[in-house]
């Protein structure tokens, strides 16, 4: 969607947006020759039809977020479906190894993020026998 | 003279053009790494697209190879549990979001993970007071979910990304807009209601430029897991059914009903990998290595 101004036959430039809360965005067209102003003023279902589509109206910000349309319009979102990862990388011990790889090949990858996520929830910097096993109790 | 809007270049501000372009491009960096993108469809429901899927993930990642696995039926997302993920969190990192690992090490991402309980609907939040409205833009946001699933996931280097699709032939052709190295597996059953609907849909496909590697007769037998015999499960189709365009499309595999790969599903372990030497884990090896290798042959 483009606007122009019909006098001065100039394409118009955003000049303001306000988003009242509700859904409703009020957004201001500037023409750079008659400094007219206009407004396109959109309701909630508007609104919520372009902002489906996973993009931003009213700046020229493109949206970096990663799955921003679905962590900012899904209900029912488990709380702790996402953590942050700051890069630092788990370590396991020798012990904790040789008891991963006592279960079945295909099991492993699972039983392996299983620890790791127990161990990422609780802070812990080093998967040991110890860690293994609360994370097992935690299961249980 | 009137400018027209092909004369103007920019909306004014928002390039809300600009940034559904960026998305696409986000979306083509991502998929560089992904050899083959392989649809899971059918017009027809209840045929076991997701069940086929989990096993051939399973089957494929025993053949050595990277597999990931999307779960795109999004009102009806269950491969977290058959790949036993069901519980994973994701880790968020500003370049995109880990999957979930699977049995075999497959690489999962379901909406299904996200959800907050078992029984929990996906759901979509809407402007007060218009929630009968909201189908207005439903379809929108689910297209936009699954955007974001295949370009916002570190898949990192994969063989093979299978997706698996609700029923309906509709959910691939968008896809293949998104993504056009997209090729597609048709499963039916071997009744003549699921042929007549699986017909339709490989013929929706095809006209939209679709391509589709072959056809998988799901429960086209019963296994007795007693004496092995295997017997028809459902009436055979009539020849009209059986007739293009299924019949024209490869048979990658028929794949006899056992209530045990049922189970296997249940309790987060495909059945191929609880089962490896059955007869349906032959079969799905077969399949592994038949799709593996023609999307490779039609590469060359």
């Amino acid at each position: 969607m483009k606007f122009l101004c019909v006098g001065c036959d100039e394409p118009m430039r955003l000049s303001d947006n306000e988003d009242s809360g509700e859904g409703n965005l009020r957004l201001v067209f500037h023409c750079p020759s008659c400094d007219h102003d206009v407004a396109m003023l959109t309701n909630s279902g508007e609104t919520q039809v372009v902002q489906s589509m996973g993009v931003k109206i009213g700046s020229e910000d493109v949206p970096t977020s990663r799955f921003g349309a679905v962590r900012s319009h899904m209900t029912n979102m488990r709380q702790d479906a996402f953590s942050e990862n700051n890069g630092d990388e788990l370590t396991w011990t020798e012990a904790a190894l040789q008891r991963l790889a006592k279960h079945p090949t295909f099991l492993q990858p699972v039983i392996r993020k299983t620890y790791t996520d127990f161990a990422r929830r609780n802070g812990i910097r080093e998967v040991d026998l110890e860690v293994m096993d609360a994370a097992s109790r935690e299961i249980e | 003279m009137t400018k027209t809007y092909t004369d103007i270049l920019s909306d004014g501000g928002s390039d809300v053009l600009g940034q559904v372009i960026a998305q696409r491009e986000r979306l083509t960096i991502r998929m560089a790494d992904v050899k083959r993108v392989i649809a899971i469809l059918s017009g027809k429901g209840g045929v076991g697209k997701s069940t086929l899927t989990a096993n051939l993930a399973a089957a494929i990642a025993n053949r050595g190879m990277q597999v990931g696995v999307l779960d795109a039926d999004l009102n009806g997302p269950t491969l977290a549990m058959m790949l036993g993920v069901k519980d994973q969190s994701l880790q968020l990192a500003p370049e995109g979001i880990t999957p979930a690992v699977g049995m075999a090490g497959v690489k999962v991402m379901s909406i299904d993970i996200f959800l907050r309980d078992a029984h929990a609907p996906v759901t979509w939040q809407h402007p007060e007071g218009l929630a009968q409205d909201s189908f207005v833009w439903r379809n929108i946001i689910e297209t936009t979910a699954v955007r974001e699933f295949l370009s916002d996931t570190l898949w990192g280097e994969l063989d093979v990304l299978l997706i698996d699709l609700p029923p309906g032939a509709e959910r691939f052709s968008t896809l293949a807009k998104l993504l056009p190295s997209l090729s597609g597996i048709m499963v039916t059953i071997p009744s003549e209601v699921s042929y007549r609907v699986v017909n339709k849909s490989i013929r929706a496909v095809e006209e939209d430029g679709g391509r589709l590697l072959g056809l998988i007769e799901n429960m086209t037998s019963y296994l007795c897991p007693n004496c092995s015999h295997v017997g028809p499960l459902f009436s055979r189709k009539s020849n009209e059914e059986t007739s293009s365009p299924a019949l024209e499309l490869p048979m990658l595999g028929e794949i006899p009903f056992d209530p045990q790969m049922a189970e296997a599903c249940d309790c987060g372990v495909p059945y191929v990998l609880s089962h490896p030497n059955s007869l349906i884990a032959g079969v799905f090896d077969l399949v592994a290595k038949e799709i593996t290798e023609t999307s490779l042959r039609s590469e060359q």
